[in-house]
């Protein structure tokens, strides 16, 4: 009875703490942005497509802040919001105008060669380098569904439930989009290597 | 586990971390398992740092503050109110001018006689245009080009049709 009292308490607490987060829409965007970006990026590959659909994906969270049940994270609420921005771009013309020409297409070599080295040596800058290179290659041999799962689970640290319940489709077949995805990213990696 | 290493959906969970005390024996155990487990595993944690870093340093110059694009959303909205308000106020002004004006007949006589002018001056124009292009179009051959089809026979086309 006291657990369940204060469980209660925390879920509202978490829910009054989501509110208050959400009606600041500068802060909404220095925590969420780059983490919404790359989500989307990586999932539709092209980088200023992204960019306009995360800046339309937080103008349309900040109108519908009062939806927002606080039963998910609000990173997960974004990237449902985002997920589903994209599936509407895919609908549409201009999207397979974008899909077609990809001029701003991710280029992760580009962005690996461009990134600060964190690591202690060049060596193993350059192999965390190839390494994501090869992640990223092989993201692009997979489905919308196969992608999008993947890096919701390996990206976003969504668990199978979250992912289930963030798309609207069954935990079995999350599952499979996982294990599909998990295996061609490593047979692509098996080949690059 | 397929004969003896981790079958695709071991491998998964085990990435996941959601895995079986017996795939996580065999992973301790057999080498190539193990092996391919944390080539894996590192790539994928590279690629989501990685990502991360190119995101962040992305998003800080390309995401644009929305509170000021709502801001000015607003006061677009507004300004552009004001602004169809006048515009109906002066379209109503002028119509209600034209009707009570007794000049709008003759303005209104003196038209045609100032597009004709305004038609025959621009049909000059045009053609002027039209000159300009059409020389235009010739001066992308070069002088050298000119000179060897002046110099040609001019049998020379004709040759299709002999063979």
């Amino acid at each position: 009875m006291h657990a369940a009292h204060a469980s209660t308490v925390l879920r509202f607490a978490g829910k009054e703490r989501a509110a208050t987060e959400l009606d600041d829409i500068d802060q909404l965007v220095h925590r969420y942005g780059a983490r919404l970006l790359r989500f989307v990026a990586f999932s539709i590959g092209d980088q200023d497509l992204a960019q306009s659909i995360v800046q339309d994906c937080f103008m349309k969270a900040y109108n519908a802040r009062d939806n927002f049940r606080g039963d998910c994270s609000v990173q997960t609420w974004l990237n449902r919001i985002a997920l589903n921005m994209i599936l509407d771009h895919q609908r549409t013309q201009k999207f397979r105008f974008w899909r077609l020409f990809r001029k701003t297409a991710l280029d992760i070599s580009e962005i690996a060669s461009t990134l600060p080295s964190r690591a202690s040596t060049p060596e193993k800058d350059l192999l965390r380098q190839e390494r994501a290179a090869q992640v990223a290659k092989a993201l692009e041999s997979l489905s919308f569904n196969q992608r999008t799962i993947f890096l919701m689970h390996f990206q976003e640290g969504m668990n199978i439930p979250e992912i289930s319940s963030a798309i609207d489709m069954s935990v079995n077949t999350v599952k499979t989009h996982l294990h599909r995805a998990v295996k061609a990213v490593r047979e692509k990696i098996g080949e690059m290597k | 586990m397929t004969g003896q290493h981790l079958t695709d959906e071991q491998f998964t969970d085990l990435l996941s971390g959601d895995y079986t005390a017996d795939a996580h024996r065999h992973m301790l155990a057999c080498a190539q398992c193990q092996g391919e487990f944390e080539r894996v595993q590192a790539s994928i944690e590279d690629f989501v740092t990685l990502s991360l870093e190119w995101a962040e340093r992305r998003a800080s110059t390309s995401i644009s503050a929305p509170s000021a694009f709502l801001c000015g959303w607003h006061s677009a909205s507004s300004w552009a109110a004001a602004a169809a308000v006048l515009a109906a106020a002066i379209l109503f002004g002028v119509h209600q001018g034209r009707l009570l004006s007794p000049e709008t007949i003759s303005v209104a006589s003196s038209q045609p006689a100032e597009s004709a002018s305004e038609v025959a001056d621009d049909n000059r124009l045009l053609m002027a245009i039209d000159k300009e292009i059409r020389w235009q179009t010739e001066s992308p051959i070069s002088i050298d080009d000119l000179t060897t089809s002046a110099g040609r026979p001019h049998a020379q086309p004709s040759r299709g049709l002999t063979n």
